[in-house]
């Protein structure tokens, strides 16, 4: 994909929406503005990745900032080779790990919010029965397979990927996608045969 | 492969899609595990098609935050967060204020108890508070002999002036308290060997003191209570000397 010509700025917030693959050259060489295409190229799927995992929109939003604010920190030392995308996801599922820990440990003032969807009170309405016991399923999963599965999913990252992004092995990050399937079909037969 | 083997090599698959060209000739003849595949196909469809989850903040606003962050600024992407934030902070400025508030009682109250309360000469209690004060304040034997004589001097002027007003109350609170200094204190201070001189003066001024108050209580027959306290100080300063003198003897 041919990178847009821009004008140079130092500030990050001079582009116009759009999404263009980063440069990982100029990345390297901590050009600001190449880190704005990765910020926009790769915003709305770590968001949609992260706002699953912690069915929390404002917790995904900080993960997010956090996960480009550190990638940004680190952006230098990326090699030729490195996979952008794995990478990025990779730091966003430490600061995922971090969350949780944090959580764990601490007893919330708030409740946690519902994980806010486009979705109005009519279309929730409308919304199929399954996609519901889907939902409720996919959030009974595991947190690592769920992370595997939604990657593989909603990502389409292939099990290499998978591997870096989650750091772990191909054969681990196969294994817990396989799991993940195969609990969702285990749940999802027995819904069907209670529902029958 | 048998179909529970064909069924895990499709969960393990890749890409539902594109399985291996053994599975694809098994799918082909197994209507079972065909149905499978497809079950296991809708199923990831339908997660993908699954509510869309949006960003809160727009790209832009995503990119001024990070860019603020790295600048070193407070940046909250979360209002959540900040509200957290700032409740953690309201914590803590309650806190501080709290321990101020607690310092600031503790410093009052002490400041109050620091403050010499005024003397109540009205009950006898305000009236021992004076004389345990006033002797303990002395810092020798000798001065603190002088202390409990003017207090008892100042004690039977008061009790004089009371009389002539006929206030049989406060003759009486008079009464009780020269009693106590006569007894207590005089008793407690009369062993000291270097005061000799001093408390032989005294034991004569007790011993004019009990004539004065016997004189007074006569003339004020027509108050049996003024004139029952003003006895009793007679016989108290008659005691006093008394002992004061068995003390010089000893």
């Amino acid at each position: 994909m041919a990178n847009k010509v821009v004008k140079p700025e130092t500030k990050l917030a001079i582009f116009a929406p759009g999404a263009l693959e980063p440069n990982l050259e100029r990345l390297v060489q901590g050009d600001r503005e190449a880190f704005a295409q990765l910020v926009m190229f790769y915003n709305e799927a770590l968001y949609r990745w992260v706002a699953r995992l912690t069915g929390n929109s404002h917790a995904a939003e900080d993960l997010v900032q956090d996960t480009f604010v550190r990638a940004y920190q680190a952006i230098t030392r990326l090699r030729p080779d490195t996979n952008l995308k794995a990478w990025l996801f990779r730091i966003a599922h430490n600061a995922y790990a971090n969350w949780v820990r944090n959580r764990k440990g601490r007893n919330s003032t708030l409740p946690d919010e519902v994980l806010d969807t486009q979705a109005g009170p009519e279309e929730l309405a409308q919304e199929n029965e399954t996609s519901q016991k889907l939902q409720q399923a996919i959030d009974k999963l595991p947190e690592e397979w769920k992370a595997a599965l939604l990657l593989r999913i909603e990502e389409d990252m292939a099990f290499r990927e998978m591997a870096i992004a989650l750091g772990t092995t191909e054969e681990t990050a196969r294994w817990r996608v396989y799991k993940a399937r195969q609990k969702l079909m285990e749940t999802l037969e027995i819904k069907r045969e209670d529902a029958r | 492969m048998n179909c529970n083997q064909i069924r895990e090599q499709i969960l393990c698959a890749e890409n539902i899609n594109k399985l291996q060209k053994e599975v694809m000739v098994h799918l082909q003849a197994c209507q079972g595990c065909q149905e499978y595949q497809s079950a296991v196909h809708k199923m990831e469809k339908q997660i993908g098609q699954l509510r869309s989850v949006e960003p809160l903040f727009s790209t832009h606003a995503r990119l001024k935050n990070i860019e603020a962050k790295l600048n070193g600024r407070k940046v909250f992407a979360s209002p959540v967060l900040k509200f957290r934030r700032f409740e953690k902070e309201r914590g803590r400025q309650k806190l501080s204020v709290a321990v101020a508030l607690v310092a600031f009682l503790f410093a009052v109250v002490g400041g109050l108890m620091l403050i010499p309360k005024p003397i109540d000469r009205e009950s006898i209690a305000g009236l021992r508070i004076y004389k345990d004060s006033s002797i303990h304040r002395a810092g020798s034997q000798e001065k603190r002999w002088q202390a409990m004589v003017k207090l008892v001097k100042e004690a039977r002027t008061d009790a004089i002036v009371f009389a002539a007003r006929n206030d049989a109350v406060h003759v009486k609170l008079m009464a009780d308290y020269l009693e106590e200094l006569l007894q207590k204190d005089v008793d407690k201070l009369s062993s000291v060997r270097e005061l000799r001189d001093q408390m032989l003066d005294f034991a004569l001024e007790l011993g004019r003191s009990e004539s004065e108050f016997q004189r007074l209580a006569s003339l004020h027959s027509s108050s049996p209570e003024v004139a029952d306290s003003l006895v009793r100080i007679a016989l108290a300063s008659k005691e006093a000397e008394l002992r004061i003198r068995r003390a010089l003897q000893a």
